[in-house]
């Protein structure tokens, strides 16, 4: 029997979507509170916020343009997981994350850089 | 394109008949199709693959389909070039309908995957991630896991769900020697 091969690169961003979820605390968001992080018959791009500027945005193919993550009040963030660099189209990211253990440019993986990023939205209480 | 020279140079490519590279978002063709010599069907549309085709993939003695986008890739005269329609995008169609594939692992350099098969792809950082069973990634993957679907959905789509951002889905005998 011949062999089988086949091959495509997809754009999952399932994993990577649910990776940041679990990373900021997603079972404790308050805002996007049943907006549908983690359902499975929704789109990942559809997940939280649906209307404003918290909106996640993909383009035609499902690629994440515009990502956005919620705070939660008392949450300390610890870093970035470095699955943000495979969203290699990402244009916008906004993290509602408050606190953070350390200076906020250490906890980003050195390779965010290479990320098409026009809009980095941090915010931090000092 | 890093991952594709890499499995390229794993597979050593003599066992290939059908290689599909379709809507795989590539930009150049690599050298070593033309080494493939038990290709029979190749299929490259919907890339961003522009230029000419390598004369020597045009001589493989199997070789019976080869499906490009005539707007973008020329064909030389000795190749039996079939004009695909870039708009159609259904790859997995392609595939006979015969084939049961499994979804290998492939000793490629990364870490031995602890779950299962559908860690392929995955860059190292998110394989070793998954090592901490508390991990985020750990979490996300026993989330996705947990895809009421997951039982009934075709091999591509789970590829979609758990392989990540550009990484390739595909599958192969396990052994394969060069």
């Amino acid at each position: 029997m011949p062999y089988q091969f086949w091959m495509t690169l997809t754009n999952g961003p399932s994993f990577i979507a649910a990776t940041f979820y679990y990373t900021f605390n997603g079972g404790a968001w308050s805002r996007t509170e049943g907006k549908n992080w983690l359902n499975y018959n929704v789109q990942e791009c559809e997940w939280g916020e649906t209307t404003g500027d918290a909106k996640n945005v993909c383009n035609a193919e499902g690629q994440f343009l515009g990502l956005s993550i919620e705070g939660t009040p008392g949450f300390v963030g610890v870093g970035m997981p470095p699955e943000i660099i495979l969203l290699s189209s990402l244009e916008s990211l906004k993290l509602f994350t408050l606190e953070w253990a350390g200076q906020i440019a250490d906890l980003m993986p050195p390779l965010l850089a290479q990320l098409p990023l026009h809009t980095l939205f941090l915010q931090r209480n000092e | 394109m890093l991952f594709l020279h890499f499995y390229y140079l794993q597979l050593c490519v003599s066992n290939l008949n059908t290689f599909v590279m379709a809507w795989a978002g590539l930009g150049t063709i690599p050298v070593e199709i033309g080494a493939m010599t038990a290709l029979e069907s190749l299929l490259i549309y919907g890339n961003d693959i522009t230029g000419a085709l390598p004369e020597s993939l045009c001589s493989l003695p199997l070789l019976r389909t080869l499906q490009v986008d005539c707007l973008k890739i020329d064909c030389p005269a000795t190749c039996n070039c079939i004009c695909k329609d870039p708009t159609e995008k259904d790859p997995e169609e392609v595939i006979p309908a015969t084939a049961t594939p499994t979804i290998a692992q492939i000793d490629a350099g990364t870490p031995a995957p602890t779950v299962d098969g559908y860690l392929f792809g995955m860059p190292e950082f998110s394989l070793t991630a998954l090592t901490n069973p508390v991990s985020p990634q750990a979490n996300a993957y026993e989330w996705l896991s947990g895809h009421p679907a997951i039982g009934s959905m075709p091999e591509w789509r789970m590829h979609q769900l758990f392989a990540l951002g550009k990484s390739i889905a595909i599958e192969v005998p396990r052994i394969l020697s060069c």
